[in-house]
């Protein structure tokens, strides 16, 4: 028999002293303590019965500890890992979490860019010059993506439910809620959920927010060294002609 | 004197394989390979058993013999070889570099049956995964009757591995899993391990000092006459057997045997990620005489260094020892005498008995010997039993040989 032709040769064989990379699916996450996977390695392992032997192994890079949906959870929906291992499974380690490989003419699997770069732009955080191409997507999932732009150096990191924190070049720009910046942070009546950001720049700092709270026990409005003339009172003081009121919506 | 029998049924038919057409049989096996193999050929000119597809792959062959001895001896009991299947038919002119013609119209000629140990087609294919010791995984394995025919009997050693570390059996037989994943990581008393199914169908798991301990049934003399008459004791307990041909081979590895002398591990343990270099002196199965001289082992620090990445260090000293299984074949004779394989079969013991130079005196190579290999065959219509003998050291030397000259294992 040709070698080509001959499964074992086509493997490596058990003896070898080579890490080998596998693909397999998440089995268990270990009790709070242990930081390593328990595994199944497709398609070798998918029938083995003895459940509680199957491989149980460490992040391949030291300070890593990676998660991912479980069988011990969902089985069908289980996450994939990409694992380093000894071509009999008697050392390995876990690398991260895999990929789906879709052939050579679709991939269904990419990140919505074309949303998330909307999204940005609404809310002025990038330009529109910002280039899929330049972007490195570090990790993403559902619910968070984190990226660098390779050329601009900006980061960002961003949540499904709109929460970001952007580090631009010119700016940085933290964000909680998913609120349309078009109706105002401060608008009660606004049609979607208020959202609270802090914009920062060189030259200024803006805050939008329905409910601004400073604790604190002095506050410093500038350089001047004079202090604030004011008066406590919930109802307008007349004095020397004039009418003072209240602020009702700044509290002390 | 009585000539052995030996005779062939095909799926358990005893007239199938006629004994006048049988020209025939051959076992063999082997301590170093999972199981036996056979080759019965038959004296068929017409090319009948051909026109009659007389055998079929996957078909099962049972074949028993008698051994001969003296015309008043009584009958020997009927002795079985382990059961065989037949995994191809052939004769002698198939291949293009066989000179051999058959006869034409009728392909007769020689038909040559091939057989193997039944292990080698039926195993249990199913994947599990095993922690527990290196010969308790062994035992609940071949225990097993989940492959259509069981092993009757089993000898199994107990290893010295802790049983930590677990082994996957996936997509691989039972004979390639035991060979592949356990045997190189299983020692028996600090010593190599060996698996195998001998001749009459028994499974061994053992050290070759366990096996070499077995005392012998057979002991191998010169053809007996007067200038040796002094070696036949005629109130011998053990089966006393002339020596027909004998050949010997010393140093047959010797290259990859010297870098045991003093060999040099390098290991880091996968589990502490402590790096260890390790002098390993070579530890003998048995000990005695190697033939090397004691000035080139003393003299020189490392004979060979091995380097094991990732493995467990139990693992690696373990799988160090069995590379080292190699010195237990530094010595090989190998014997013909009469048909005797109810006398001596793979990973059994013989004696050797024969005489030295000056027939008075004792051979060197006197002394208990392991059958690492063995073929049970017929020439010129008589059979015929041929061993390979092996052990790592001689007791014996020859006197004008100083022995202070010699490294002692």
């Amino acid at each position: 028999m040709q070698p080509q032709y001959d499964d074992r040769q086509r493997q490596a064989p058990a003896y070898f002293d080579q890490l080998q990379i596998y693909k397999a699916r998440i089995v268990s996450k270990p009790e709070p303590g242990d930081d390593r996977l328990q595994v199944r390695v497709i398609p070798h392992m998918v029938d083995i019965p003895e459940k509680d032997l199957l491989p149980i192994w460490p992040p391949f890079f030291r300070g890593q500890v990676i998660v991912g949906k479980t069988e011990a959870i969902d089985q069908k929906n289980a996450d994939y890992v990409w694992c380093a291992a000894l071509p009999d499974f008697s050392v390995g380690f876990v690398i991260g979490l895999a990929n789906t490989y879709e052939g050579q003419d679709k991939y269904a699997h990419s990140y919505n860019y074309k949303d998330l770069v909307q999204s940005l732009m609404k809310r002025g955080v990038v330009s529109s010059t910002m280039n899929y191409k330049d972007l490195y997507v570090q990790y993403w999932t559902d619910d968070y993506l984190e990226m660098v732009n390779f050329r601009t150096g900006d980061k960002f990191i961003i949540q499904s439910n709109g929460n970001m924190i952007v580090m631009e070049q010119n700016q940085i720009y933290l964000r909680v809620g998913s609120g349309d910046s078009s109706e105002t942070a401060d608008n009660p009546n606004a049609s979607v959920p208020p959202f609270s950001a802090i914009r920062m720049s060189r030259k200024e700092i803006s805050i939008a927010t329905p409910h601004l709270r400073v604790r604190a026990s002095q506050i410093t409005l500038g350089d001047k060294g004079l202090n604030v003339l004011g008066a406590a009172s919930p109802i307008p003081i007349h004095t020397e002609g004039a009418t003072i009121h209240p602020q009702t919506n700044i509290k002390v | 004197m009585k000539e052995p029998i030996v005779s062939a049924y095909l799926d358990g038919d005893p007239e199938s394989i006629p004994d006048i057409s049988v020209k025939s049989i051959k076992v063999f096996a082997s301590i170093f390979s999972s199981y036996p193999g056979a080759e019965i050929t038959i004296d068929d000119p017409e090319g009948r058993f051909l026109s009659a597809l007389y055998t079929k792959p996957g078909a099962t062959i049972t074949i028993a013999a008698q051994s001969g001895g003296v015309e008043s001896s009584s009958d020997s009991p009927v002795l079985t070889f382990c059961p065989f299947r037949v995994i191809g038919v052939s004769n002698k002119g198939v291949l293009l570099t066989d000179s051999d013609m058959v006869q034409l119209g009728s392909l007769g000629g020689d038909y040559v049956i091939h057989l193997c140990h039944p292990w080698a087609m039926q195993s249990d294919w199913s994947n599990h995964a095993y922690r527990a010791k290196a010969s308790e995984i062994v035992k609940k394995i071949v225990s097993g009757s989940n492959r259509g025919f069981a092993f009757t009997n089993i000898t199994i050693d107990p290893t010295d591995d802790a049983g930590s570390i677990t082994r996957y059996k996936i997509g691989e037989s039972e004979a390639r899993f035991i060979h592949m994943k356990i045997l190189p990581y299983a020692t028996i008393d600090k010593q190599a391990s060996y698996s195998f199914v001998d001749e009459l169908g028994g499974f061994h798991l053992r050290s070759f000092l366990r096996m070499y301990n077995q005392e012998p049934k057979m002991a191998i003399l010169p053809p007996r006459s007067d200038a040796v008459a002094t070696l036949w004791d005629e109130k011998s307990t053990l089966e006393q057997m002339p020596l027909y041909d004998g050949a010997w081979w010393i140093g047959r590895k010797f290259l990859e045997q010297i870098g045991n002398f003093k060999k040099v591990l390098y290991v880091e343990d996968s589990l502490s990620q402590i790096s260890f270099v390790a002098n390993l002196p070579y530890q003998p199965a048995i000990p005695g005489y190697t033939l090397m001289k004691k000035e080139y082992v003393d003299n020189v620090k490392v004979t060979d260094v091995s380097i094991y990445p990732y493995r467990n260090f139990e693992d690696a000293v373990r799988l160090n020892v069995n590379n080292n299984g190699v010195m237990n074949e530094f010595f090989q004779v190998s014997v013909t005498v009469d048909f005797a394989p109810d006398l001596a079969v793979v990973g059994q013991t013989t004696l050797l008995k024969i005489s030295g130079y000056e027939t008075t005196k004792d051979h060197w190579m006197n002394g208990k010997w392991l059958v690492a290999g063995a073929e049970h065959f017929q020439k010129d219509g008589r059979y015929y039993s041929k061993y390979l003998l092996s052990r790592p050291a001689l007791n014996n030397l020859p006197t004008d040989i100083n022995p202070e000259s010699l490294y002692k294992v």
